[in-house]
C-alpha cells in the first residue's frame, strides 16, 4: 500500500481527535523536556567544576612532588634529568617557604612562593594589575587580591607598594640540617593575580636560590602531548619521586556525576513512561473507536502489515513529534532557569556562568529513546488489530 | 436454460454449522451454484435462510464447515487470509446494508481505498476515483465525508468504491435495505444499468420481494438450501 497514504490515514486521524492528540502529545513533550532539562543541568554543574580544576593547559601538566620522602630532592639536578626525557616540553617549579609580611603597619603571616611566570600561568592565576614575573627583574613580587584585600588596597593601588618580609626555609629546602631565616627583605609589588583564598605572594624563584633555598616544594612538568602524560608519569616516578595528574581528579568527578546523571534522568525517565502509558491508552481506545474501520479495511483486502503500519505509524509520529517539541520546550526551559540565575548572580556580584549544557550526544540519545519507545509502544495496539475478525466486527452492528 | 458464459464463482457441496452454546445450527446445506459472467442475480429468501452466510463465504470471509468455493477455478479457502484479502480487494466488489467508512477520510479517499490496499500509487488511484465519481454522478459529493450524506447517497459512494477495482462481480448485500423508497429505486436502477450497460455481473441478496424482477436470474433460498433456481428476461 502506497506509504503516503498511510501517512494521510493517521494524519487525518490524529487531525480528527485534535484535543486528545494534543494531550497525549503535551504529555510526552513534558516527558522529553524534563528529561533534558535535568541532564543539561547534570551536564553543566559537571562541566562548571571540571572546568574548575582544569584551568589551563592542566590535561598537559603532571604535578611532580617528593611525596615527603628524604631520599629524592627536586633540585636544579632532578629537573635537568627531567627536562632530558624525550616527551618532556619544559618544566618549571615553585618553592614554598613561609613569611613574615610586614606592610603599611600590618603585620601577617603569608605563604610566600619563589617561582616563575609560566608556573603562575598554568596554575590559572590570572592579572589583576600590573606585571606577571620576569626573569630579570629581582625583589619583586606578585601578590594575590586576598592579600591587597589584607592590606585594604585595590589591585591597582597595591602596585608599587613596599613589603617588608622574614623568611623562613625549612631545612628540606636548603643544604643546612636545620631551617634558615633570613630577615628584613624588602620587596616591591609589581603585579596582582586573582585569588581570593588565602593571602599569598610570588617572587622570581631566583630570590630565593641567592638566599640560600636549593630545592623546590613542587615541579609542573608539561609533556609534548596528553597522549604521553602516562609514559613520562611512569619515568618520573621510576626515580622514587611522586605525581598527581588532573586527569585522576577528573575520572573521579566524572564518576560521581554518572550517579548524578542517572538519578537525575531517571525521574525524566519516570516521567515518560506515564507519557507512554498515555499514549498506549490513547491509541488503545482509539482502536476501540475504529474497530469498524479497521474491519472494513481488511474486508476490503487490507494486508496485516498495513493495518499494523497505521497503528505503529501513529505511535511513531507522536515519538518524533513529543520528541522534537519536548528537546525544543527543555532548552527554552533551561535557557530561562539559566537567565534568571545570571540575573541574580550578577547582581549579588558574581560572574554569568551556563549551569546548563547541551550535548549533542545526549540530545540524539534522548530523542531516539523517545522515537524507539514510542514505536514499540504502538506494537501492541497493532497487533490488536490485526486480530480483528471482520465479519464478527460487521455482523453485529 | 444453461449460461454459456464463463463461470466466476463456483461453490461445491457448501455446508456451513454454527454452534449456539451446545445447539448446533446448519445455515448451509451442501449449497451446489455456479454464477456465470453478466449475469443478474437476484438471491431471495426470508430472514435466517442463509443468505448472507452464502455471500460471506463466497467472498473468503466466512470459512465453511464443508464443502469448496471457487472464484475463476481458484479455491479460495486455500488461499492464506492476506491473500483472500488480495482477491477480495482485486476481484470483488462489496456493498452491504450498512455502509462502513474509513471517517476520517472523505468520499475521493473512502471510493480509491480499494485501489490503495491494491497496491496502486495515490494520484493515480485519486484520479480513478473522480472517473468513477463522474460516471456515478456524484464527483459532487468528493471532498465531503461520508458521515455528512444521507443514506442513499452513501449507498451510492459504497458502489463507486465497489466499482473501483474493476471486479468480477459486484455482491450487495441487502443494499437498499435502509433506504427510502426512493433511493432505494435509484439505487436498484443503478445495479440494472451497470449488468446492463456494462455487463457487469451482479449478485444481488434481498428478501424484498419487489426486487425478484430486477435480475435474470432468481435463485430462493429456505432453510440453507437453494430451492428454485431460474432465468428469466
Amino acid at each position: 500500500m502506497d506509504r503516503r497514504f498511510i501517512l494521510r490515514i493517521v494524519y487525518k486521524n490524529l487531525r480528527s481527535r485534535k484535543l486528545r492528540t494534543l494531550l497525549t502529545l503535551s504529555g510526552i513533550v513534558i516527558a522529553i523536556s524534563a528529561i533534558v532539562f535535568l541532564l543539561s543541568f547534570a551536564l553543566g554543574i559537571e562541566k562548571l567544576v571540571t572546568n574548575e580544576v582544569t584551568k589551563g593547559d592542566a590535561f598537559l601538566l603532571l604535578d611532580v612532588g617528593t611525596g615527603n620522602s628524604q631520599l629524592v630532592k627536586l633540585d636544579e639536578k632532578t629537573i635537568s634529568e627531567i627536562k632530558d626525557l624525550a616527551d618532556v616540553r619544559t618544566v618549571s617549579g615553585i618553592i614554598n617557604i613561609g613569611a613574615k609580611a610586614q606592610a603599611k603597619d600590618r603585620t601577617a603571616d603569608i605563604s610566600f612562593y619563589g617561582t616563575d611566570k609560566q608556573y603562575l600561568s598554568w596554575s590559572g592565576l590570572t592579572l589583576q594589575s600590573g606585571q606577571s614575573l620576569s626573569d630579570n627583574a629581582r625583589k619583586t613580587i606578585v601578590i594575590n587580591t586576598a592579600y591587597a584585600k589584607l592590606l585594604q588596597l585595590s589591585p591597582q593601588d597595591a602596585l608599587g607598594q613596599g613589603i617588608k618580609f622574614d623568611f623562613t626555609i625549612p631545612k628540606e629546602l636548603n643544604d643546612l640540617s636545620e631551617e634558615k631565616v633570613v630577615e628584613g627583605q624588602n620587596y616591591v609589588v609589581v603585579g596582582v593575580v586573582q585569588d581570593d583564598s588565602a593571602p599569598k605572594a610570588y617572587t622570581h624563584y631566583q630570590n630565593l636560590i641567592d638566599l640560600g633555598a636549593t630545592s623546590y616544594s613542587q615541579l609542573k612538568v608539561e609533556a609534548n602531548s596528553k597522549n604521553q602524560i602516562e609514559k613520562v608519569r611512569k619515568q618520573i616516578e621510576s626515580t622514587g619521586l611522586k605525581t598527581q595528574y588532573v586527569g585522576d581528579t577528573v575520572s573521579q568527578i566524572e564518576q560521581v556525576f554518572v550517579i548524578f546523571k542517572v538519578v537525575l534522568a531517571s525521574f525524566g525517565f519516570v516521567a515518560l513512561i506515564v507519557a507512554l502509558l498515555g499514549m498506549f491508552n490513547t491509541l488503545t481506545i482509539s482502536l476501540l473507536e475504529r474497530i469498524k474501520e479497521i474491519a472494513l479495511m481488511k474486508m476490503l483486502g487490507m494486508r496485516n502489515k498495513d493495518i499494523k503500519k497505521i497503528f505503529v505509524t501513529e505511535a511513531t509520529i507522536f515519538g518524533i513529534a513529543g520528541g522534537l517539541f519536548g528537546l525544543f520546550v527543555g532548552i527554552i526551559l533551561s535557557q530561562i532557569a539559566n537567565m534568571i540565575l545570571n540575573y541574580y548572580a550578577t547582581r549579588s556580584g558574581g560572574e554569568p556562568v551556563s549551569v546548563f549544557y547541551y550535548s549533542l550526544k545526549y540530545i540524539l540519545i534522548i530523542f531516539a529513546a523517545s522515537f524507539l519507545v514510542s514505536f514499540v509502544t504502538g506494537f501492541y495496539p497493532a497487533r490488536k488489530a490485526t486480530k480483528i475478525d471482520s465479519l464478527e466486527v460487521l455482523r453485529y452492528e | 436454460m444453461q449460461n454459456q458464459h464463463e463461470i466466476i464463482i463456483e461453490t461445491e457441496n457448501l455446508g456451513k454449522t454454527f454452534f449456539v452454546g451446545s445447539r448446533e445450527i446448519e445455515v448451509l446445506k451442501d449449497v451446489n451454484l455456479k454464477i456465470f459472467s453478466t449475469e443478474f442475480v437476484v438471491i431471495f429468501g426470508p430472514s435466517g435462510c442463509g443468505k448472507s452466510t452464502l455471500l460471506n463465504t463466497i467472498i473468503g470471509l466466512e470459512k465453511p464447515t464443508h464443502g469448496k468455493v471457487f472464484t475463476r477455478n481458484q479455491e479460495i479457502y486455500a488461499l492464506t487470509e492476506d491473500e483472500r484479502g488480495i482477491l477480495r480487494s482485486k476481484k470483488m466488489g462489496i456493498i452491504h446494508q450498512m455502509s462502513y467508512w474509513v471517517k476520517a477520510l472523505n468520499v475521493l479517499e473512502n471510493v480509491a481505498m480499494p485501489l490503495l490496499i491494491e497496491g496502486e500509487k495515490q494520484h493515480r488511484a485519486f484520479l480513478h476515483a473522480e472517473k468513477i465519481l463522474e460516471e456515478l454522478s456524484i464527483i459532487n459529493l468528493a471532498d465531503q465525508l461520508p458521515n455528512q450524506l444521507s443514506g442513499g447517497e452513501q449507498q451510492k459512494v459504497a458502489l463507486a468504491r465497489a466499482l473501483i477495482t474493476n471486479p468480477w462481480i459486484i455482491i450487495a448485500d441487502e443494499p437498499a435495505g435502509n433506504l427510502d423508497s426512493k433511493s432505494a429505486d435509484e439505487m436498484m436502477n443503478l445495479l440494472v444499468r451497470l449488468n446492463k450497460e456494462t455487463k457487469r455481473t451482479i449478485v444481488l441478496v434481498t428478501h424484498n420481494q419487489d426486487c425478484w424482477e430486477l435480475g435474470n436470474r432468481r435463485l430462493e433460498m429456505k432453510d440453507g438450501q437453494i430451492i428454485k433456481d431460474e432465468y428469466h428476461g
